[in-house]
Order: C-alpha cells, then sequence, then structure tokens
C-alpha cells in the first residue's frame, strides 16, 4: 500500500506534532537557558556567552568531564570483557532453541526491573558486610572488609552489571549470522581452535563489539540513578551536576553541562559508527 | 582407471561400514566403498540421503557413530580437519570476508608456517592453475560467482591435499558457467592426480566428471560402478528413476530365455537382459531407457506393445513420446531429423526395443 | 606407517580432545557465571527482604516477613504504583498509536529528506534523559502545568516513541505488500487495509515494543524526576527518594512484588504472543 502526499503528512502529524510540541520546543527552552547567566540566587535572562565561558575555563569542569568518560569508559570496557565470553559460551555451549530462549531470558530478564531495583541490590551486595565482602572474607582473599559503596568502585561494578545485556545481546545476534562453515574451513585448513578464533571469529564478530560498545557507552555517559545512589557524593559525573544545578536553581550551567553530555554522546556515537562502517560486515 | 602414478599423491580413502544418527534421523546407514588414489568419485543422490553427511566425516567435521574411515590404510578415529590430509571446498565456498584473496589463498600455507617466500610462490601457482593470475589484491565481495568458486579450488589445493572434497560447489552456477567448471574439475584432477570426492545432486554432473559414481538414497549406498554401468545398468528402481529417464514396468517371469527373460504385465509381454537371480514367477520390474525404445506403426510381433500417442514433445533434436498402453505410461525418445516420420495426438503405434537393451530390477 | 607415527597421532589426539574438554569446562562455567552475577542482584533483593534485620549483612541473621507488613502500611508507594501503571499504559498506548502511523510513512512514503525525520524521530533515544527531564520542568513550568500525572505522560511518550517506531518500522518492512493490494483490488479502503491486513501481520511487534515501551516508561526516573512534587511521584521515584535517606529491607520487599510483576507481565505477553513469530524472535 502506496502511501503518498496529503495522507502522509496526515498519518505522520499526531507523531510529528508531539515530538515538536514535547521534544523541539521543550529542549529549545533548555539550551536557551545556556546564554543567560546565573547570579546571586537568580536567572538573568540577558543574552551572553558568559555561562559558556565560565564552564569551559573552570578547572572543576573538566575534573567531571573526565570523571564520566572514565566511568563510562572503563564501564564499557569491562562490559565487553565480560559480555564476550559470555556471548561465546551462549552461541556455541547452548543447543536447543528452548534452552536458547530460556538463557536468553535470563540475560535479559535484569530490564524488565527498574534500574532503581538493580542497583539497590548492588546497595546491598556491596556494603561492607554484604555478600562480595562476607565472601572474599571467608575464601581468605581478605582480612578486612573493601570498601565497595558509595565510591567510584562500586558505581563501577553495578553500571557494568546494569550494561551487560545491552553488550551481550549485538555481540550474540552478529555470532548468529556468522557462517558456519568459515570455522570448518579454517579446520580444514589447518587451523587449530585458537587461530581459528583469532584469525576468523574474533574479527568477523567486531561489528557486534562496535555496535555493543555504542550502546553501553552512551548510556552509561547519561547514567544518574546509580551513580547518585552508589556513588556517595565522592562521584561526580555530568548528569549529577546537571541535576544538582537544577536544583539550585543555576539552569544556565545546567544547561551548558547537559548541552557537554549530549555533545559527548553524539561525538561518541558519530566516532563508533566510524568505525562500524569500515569493519568488514558478515 | 586410475593413473599409475596416482598412488605418488592420491590417496586411498576407504569408508567401512559408516552410520551416522542425528536424533531418530540416520543419516548415513552401513555407508561403504573404496576409492582408489586418484580416482574422481562422486556420491550422487537427492537432499537429505546422507551424501552430505558421509563427506563431513572423511573430512572429519563430524565423527561417525559406527564403522570409521581409512585414509591409505589408516583409521582416522576422531582426528579433527586440520590434522588430515584433506580439503574441502564448502557448498557455499566459505571465503573468509574480511582477508584478500591472496591471504585465503595462503590460509593453509600460513598455518603450517611456511615461510612467507614459499607463500607467495605457491599461492602465485595456484591461482595460475584456477587461471586466476593477478587477482591476488581483491576482496573477496569484488569477485565475481566464477571467480570466488576458482578461489575457494585455489585455497583448498594449494595444500596439496591427497584427497580432496568437494560439496555441491558448482550448484549456485548458472549453466553455462556449471559446464564450464565441470570441464576444468575434471581437467585439474587429472592433472594433479588428487583424489576427488564430489557430492551432488545432479546426475548429469556425476555422470560427466566422474571414473565411478556411487547413488546413495535415505542414507544407504544403493549402487557403486562406473558411470556407464549405473545408466545401463541399474540395480535398484530408485536408481533406475534417479539415473536419467526410465520406463519401470512392472510384471511377473513368465519365461526365461538364452540370456533374455519375458515378463509379463497385463495384456503384454515384454523382453529384458537376463540378471540371473529371476525364475518363473518372480514379480520384478523391467526399465528400459526412452531412447531405447522404438516407435513404428502397427506391426504384429509377439513382444511388441500397442498403443496410442497420448502426448509430443520437441526439443531440437529428439521428439519425446508418451504412448499409453492400456495402464502403463511409457516415454519413448527418437532422434529427430528431416524425414522421420512423425506421429500425432491420437495415433495408433506400436513400441518395441532389443531385450538386451532392458534391465531387470527387483521390487522393493 | 611405522608405529612411531602411530604413537605419535595418537598422543596429539589425546591432547587435542583433552584441550576439547578445558575449553568446553570454562567455555560452560562462563556461562555460568556470566547468569549467576547477571541474576544476583535480583536475587539479593528477595533473599534481603525477609531479612530480619534492617541492615545491609549477608547472611541474614533471622528470616521475617516484618518488611512487607511494613511495605503495606504505606500508602504512597501503593498510589505511587498506581500512578506508574495509569502513566505507562496511557503513554504506551498513545504512543503504538501515533509510532505505527509515523512507522507507516517511514516504511512506505518516498520522500526527499526521508532518512533525516527517521534520524529525527529516533533521537529521544540517544538524548540523555536528564537533559530531557530538565527541559521538560522548564516547559512545562513556563506552561504553568506542573503537578498531576499528565505532563509525566507526555514526557514518557517522547521517551517511549523512538522504541515503538524502530521495532514497528522493522516489523513493517518484512510485510508481503501483495497482500494488502490483493485487499484492495477486492474492493478495501485505506483503513480497512490497515486494520484488517497489516496490523494482524505485525501483531508480534505490537506486542513486544508495547511491551518494551510500558517497562521503559514505568522505570523512568531522570526523564521525570523534576516533575514531580512529592504528592504525584511516580514509583521508581518515590522509591529512588526513599532509598537516599532509608535503605532498609522494605525497599527490597517492594523491589521483591515489582519483580514478580515483571514477571507475571511477560508471562501474559508471551501467552498473548504465542504462536506468533515473537518467540522464533526470541529463540533465534
Amino acid at each position: 500500500m502506496k502511501i503518498a502526499g496529503t495522507t502522509a503528512l496526515a498519518l505522520l502529524a499526531p507523531a510529528m506534532g508531539l515530538m515538536l510540541i514535547l521534544y523541539v520546543i521543550p529542549l529549545g527552552f533548555y539550551f536557551v537557558n545556556s546564554f543567560h547567566l546565573f547570579r546571586d540566587g537568580r536567572i538573568l535572562p540577558i543574552w551572553t556567552l558568559q555561562t559558556y565561558v565560565n564552564y569551559f575555563t573552570d578547572a572543576f569542569s573538566y575534573k567531571i568531564i573526565g570523571e564520566s568518560v572514565q566511568l563510562s569508559l572503563l564501564v564499557t570496557v569491562l562490559a565487553i570483557m565480560i559480555g564476550y565470553p559470555v556471548a561465546y559460551a551462549l552461541h556455541t555451549r547452548v543447543r536447543g532453541s528452548g534452552m536458547r530462549a530460556v538463557v536468553s531470558l535470563l540475560l535479559f530478564s535484569p530490564l524488565l526491573v527498574s534500574v532503581v531495583v538493580r542497583t539497590y541490590g548492588w546497595f546491598i551486595l556491596l556494603a561492607s558486610q554484604g555478600l562480595v565482602n562476607t565472601t572474599l572474607r571467608a575464601a581468605g582473599v581478605l582480612t578486612e572488609p573493601l570498601s565497595l559503596l558509595f565510591n567510584f568502585r562500586g558505581v563501577v561494578i553495578s553500571l557494568t552489571h546494569i550494561m551487560l545485556p545491552f553488550v551481550i545481546f549485538p555481540i550474540y545476534s552478529v555470532m548468529g549470522r556468522l557462517d558456519q562453515s568459515l570455522k570448518e574451513a579454517a579446520n580444514d585448513l589447518g587451523a587449530g581452535w585458537w587461530q581459528a578464533f583469532v584469525r576468523i571469529t574474533l574479527p568477523l564478530t567486531m561489528p557486534g563489539v562496535v555496535a555493543g560498545a555504542l550502546i553501553c557507552f552512551t548510556l552509561a555517559l547519561s547514567a544518574f540513578v546509580t551513580p547518585r545512589l552508589l556513588g556517595g557524593g565522592r562521584v561526580q559525573v555530568l548528569p549529577l551536576m546537571v541535576y544538582n544545578n537544577t536544583v539550585e536553581i543555576n539552569w544556565p550551567t545546567g544547561a551548558v553541562s547537559g548541552l557537554t553530555l549530549l555533545l559527548l554522546s553524539i561525538a561518541a556515537v558519530w566516532a563508533l559508527n566510524a568505525v562500524l562502517k569500515k569493519l568488514p560486515s558478515v | 582407471m586410475t593413473n599409475p602414478q596416482a598412488r605418488a599423491h592420491g590417496a586411498e580413502v576407504e569408508a567401512r561400514s559408516i552410520t551416522k544418527r542425528f536424533g531418530r534421523v540416520v543419516a548415513a546407514q552401513s555407508v561403504s566403498f573404496v576409492i582408489s588414489g586418484g580416482e574422481f568419485f562422486s556420491l550422487l543422490g537427492p537432499s537429505g540421503c546422507g551424501k552430505t553427511t558421509t563427506l563431513r566425516i572423511i573430512g572429519g567435521f563430524e565423527v561417525a557413530d559406527e564403522g570409521e574411515v581409512l585414509i591409505d590404510g589408516r583409521p582416522m578415529g576422531k582426528t579433527p580437519p586440520n590434522r588430515r590430509e584433506t580439503n574441502m571446498v564448502f557448498q557455499r565456498l566459505a571465503l573468509f570476508p574480511h582477508y584478500t584473496v591472496f591471504d585465503n589463498v595462503a590460509f593453509g600455507l600460513r598455518m603450517k608456517r611456511l615461510s612467507e617466500e614459499d607463500v607467495r610462490r605457491r599461492v602465485g601457482d595456484a591461482l595460475d592453475m584456477v587461471q586466476m593470475p593477478g587477482l591476488a589484491a581483491r576482496r573477496i565481495s569484488e569477485l565475481s560467482g566464477g571467480q570466488q568458486q576458482r578461489v575457494a579450488l585455489a585455497r583448498a589445493l594449494v595444500n596439496r591435499p591427497r584427497v580432496l572434497l568437494l560439496d555441491e560447489p558448482l550448484s549456485s552456477l548458472d549453466l553455462k558457467l556449471r559446464l564450464q567448471m565441470q570441464e576444468e574439475l575434471k581437467r585439474l584432477q587429472r592433472e594433479l592426480a588428487t583424489t576427488f570426492i564430489y557430492v551432488t545432486h545432479d546426475q548429469g554432473e556425476a555422470l560427466a566428471m566422474s571414473d565411478r559414481v556411487g547413488v546413495m538414497d535415505g542414507g544407504r549406498l544403493l549402487q557403486v560402478g562406473p558411470p556407464m554401468d549405473i545408466y545401463e545398468r541399474p540395480t535398484t528402481r530408485f536408481v533406475a528413476n534417479f539415473i536419467g529417464d526410465a520406463n519401470l514396468i512392472d510384471g511377473t517371469v513368465e519365461a526365461l530365455g538364452d540370456g533374455t527373460v519375458m515378463v509379463r504385465a497385463g495384456r503384454h509381454l515384454v523382453g529384458a537382459r537376463r540378471a540371473g537371480w529371476e525364475q518363473v514367477g518372480t514379480r520384478l520390474t523391467v526399465c528400459v531407457r526412452p531412447e531405447r525404445i522404438h516407435v513404428g506403426d502397427r506391426g504384429a510381433a509377439p513382444d511388441t506393445l500397442s498403443g496410442r500417442i497420448e502426448d509430443r514433445a520437441f526439443s531440437g533434436h529428439m521428439i519425446t513420446y508418451r504412448l499409453a498402453l492400456d495402464d502403463h505410461r511409457l516415454h519413448a525418445a527418437v532422434p529427430y531429423q528431416s524425414g522421420t516420420p512423425l506421429y500425432a495426438i491420437g495415433d495408433e503405434v506400436w513400441a518395441t526395443w532389443d531385450p538386451q537393451q532392458a534391465v531387470v530390477v527387483a521390487n522393493e | 606407517m611405522s608405529t612411531l607415527v602411530g604413537e605419535r597421532e595418537v598422543r596429539s589426539e589425546a591432547r587435542e580432545a583433552w584441550a576439547q574438554g578445558v575449553r568446553d569446562a570454562l567455555l560452560r562455567t562462563t556461562l555460568a557465571v556470566g547468569v549467576g552475577f547477571i541474576l544476583l542482584p535480583l536475587v539479593i533483593v528477595i533473599v534481603y527482604s525477609f531479612s530480619s534485620v534492617a541492615y545491609g549483612v549477608f547472611p541474614p541473621p533471622a528470616l521475617s516477613l516484618k518488611w512487607y507488613g511494613h511495605l503495606l502500611t504505606l500508602a504512597p508507594f501503593r498510589e505511587a504504583f498506581a500512578r506508574s501503571v495509569a502513566i505507562a499504559t496511557a503513554a504506551t498506548a498513545a504512543a503504538l498509536i501515533s509510532g505505527l502511523l509515523g512507522a507507516l510513512v517511514l516504511v512506505r512514503a518516498r520522500f526527499p529528506g526521508k532518512e533525516l525525520l527517521r534520524g529525527f524521530l529516533l533521537s529521544p533515544i540517544v538524548m540523555p534523559k536528564i537533559v530531557l527531564g530538565v527541559g521538560w520542568f522548564i516547559f512545562f513550568a513556563r506552561l504553568g502545568l506542573q503537578g498531576g500525572i499528565v505532563p509525566i505522560t507526555l514526557a514518557h511518550i517522547i521517551v517511549v516513541l523512538p522504541f515503538i517506531i524502530n521495532i514497528l518500522a522493522a516489523n513493517l518492512i518484512g510485510l508481503d505488500v501483495s497482500l494488502e493490494e490483493a485487499a484492495q483490488d477486492l474492493g478495501a479502503s485505506g483503513p480497512t487495509v490497515l486494520w484488517r491486513i497489516v496490523l494482524p501481520q505485525i501483531r508480534s511487534g505490537l506486542i513486544i515494543s508495547g511491551l518494551l515501551a510500558f517497562i521503559v516508561s514505568f522505570d523512568q526516573v531522570e526523564s521525570s524526576i523534576f516533575l514531580t512534587r512529592g504528592e504525584n511521584n511516580t514509583l521508581p521515584i518515590e522509591m529512588f527518594l526513599y532509598m537516599e535517606k532509608w535503605q532498609d529491607p522494605t525497599i527490597a520487599a517492594l523491589s521483591t512484588l515489582l519483580i514478580l510483576f515483571a514477571g507475571v507481565v511477560v508471562a501474559a505477553a508471551l501467552l498473548v504472543a504465542r504462536g506468533t513469530d515473537l518467540r522464533r524472535m526470541i529463540t533465534r
């Protein structure tokens, strides 16, 4: 059924209407604020670039940006390092569509539950008398409880956990599309398991890894709940700054922070997409 | 049949009672054959008959549940593919998409840790052999189907395997290209004297290229022999039907003569070459190829069949008639030249054949 | 064919089998550990909800149902739950309708700049939610429309719309157009074709995207936190604020109930989608 002219416009109207009124305009208001100034506890609705200048000449801003990027990078790398083997194990060692569905559902299940609940779970796990510390002490690895809560470490661990399903599934789906006979051909030509993996499987599953990295990095960059609840105020990332600024009515600085966050996300998406295009597709 | 120098290169391959099950499906059942070194051997059959499974077992990609594979007399056991002296050309070619032509062909040599100098030389030779010189730097996606085919071949042959396994490699090519590649494969095999084991469902292909053909159906190996034997003397109904066209007439043995057997099929009495296991009263099937049937005006010899032309098809060099005789349908193929008498639909004709040109197969 | 060669082969074959066995064990362990790691926080929350003490100790010294009892006395959570369900349902419904129509245009219509339009409609996914949250705060404040569930619902529509459009567009692309042409040939009008031919075919897409939208809306925190004022909190925000002050197992009890709720919703969706290609999508 072809759709043309006025029909197309009519069908598009609801979605576009919603988007224009509830998306473009609010964002417009938001970024307009970045050109205002905040002084003495009030917003001065004048047009100026002073807020930008203040923000980008403040070393503190760079500390926050650095911490945000560092957190996201670390989480992405960890999630890939854990997620890739899990995806590989799921792809090669689980047989039968029933079992695959069950395991996939289990890996996916945390996403069905609020991030607040998941963060809370980590809160319990990472407490000084929580499961992690108790187990490590019982195993003799630690003599004193490790401080995993209310600091960077705890945020990294819990955020990695939250990101794992987002990393596992793109990798798993690319593996599924990989031609089985490629591995057999490599074997036939004399490659053992390791050679075949390094030369054939790994390069050809890279698109999945990059896609997963893209999702993970951008989600981690804009994560709010987890750094806020588990960071104890010591983890200063951009979303938290936006929140704090807004609550303190310093909307101009909040807007500049938010813009920085958005630009970082876009830069990451753009860069990783460029990498994706260069990879051979399966 | 085999090249006297074959023992220097091609290996002898023996399958002993290979049986393989996938769940409740028996893919291969007691398959046994011996392929001489340097022979071009085809496994022929419809999809699902077990030919690919057997090939994969020989290559080491599957392990047989029962029976074993011996190459040059040595049992292969569970040896994985990377340690067998076989190489495979896969059905979907399995060329590494992220490597150039050169790196694809060089792969096996690099696994053997040859010096880069040797690698370069041998890859060049291999590409020359499949007539693709100068394309070494291309990416796989830039090649045509025929070219990819040759690269897959080169990649396997560059390793000088003693047995080359080919899994329906030409099925994705168009007719012209396929015929061309068939000729090339045959030429290569003669030159290299490597043992070729070729799997296909196309009987024309198998008959054209092979020294011997093994026909499979439902997991069982039904008949093995040179192409002409398979064609002229099928031993089962399936083989008769699968190879070429066959007219199959069920009947009962009425008389045994000197080298001939007369079979009663309803109103008709037909003759075939005597196999030796028939007795008067045995129920069996007579198989006669369409091109062996003579069609003419009504005659009255005892072993002619009378019937009516039901349909007629013209294909350039041949006319195929469909004859209706009581409850039988016979297809007769008559070579056509100007001057050949032409029968119309509805004409009453007689059909006959030289009994020595027909065979009997057992009822299953 | 000396015995020396045979021996060497036998030994390396054994080594190969051993290596394969090690790989096997490692991979299975990895999968088990991976699944365990992923489920760990949820499991611990459930266990913790039955703990007899208020602080984070593992293993809990004794079991108790008192936190569930405490939960039932807290009216704000009950109200917040009802609010979240209402908002998620309304937002999902609105997004499904407008998203379906939009997806139809994206897939079937031809015009310049279509890729840009697609990028625009899908962009909220990339937008940091906190940025959107502040934007909506300012927007609704300017309009004087603070409080109640309407602003939150409107915001959630925008949040879930791109997910729905993405999934429905993917479903629509795979359809056989000749079915619709046959219907038109037999006299069906546009809306009829949509209702009777297109919709039934994308049933599984509608269910999956609806489910996803509901879950995403239900889970929203930073996009909505500035639109709530204490008397109209959604459930995750209510939990979030509670967690900032107290960390006793009441939240664990609530979380356990939410996990159950999520399980019920998914099971219901799977039942409705039984026999459609939904199952195939999951099992691939």
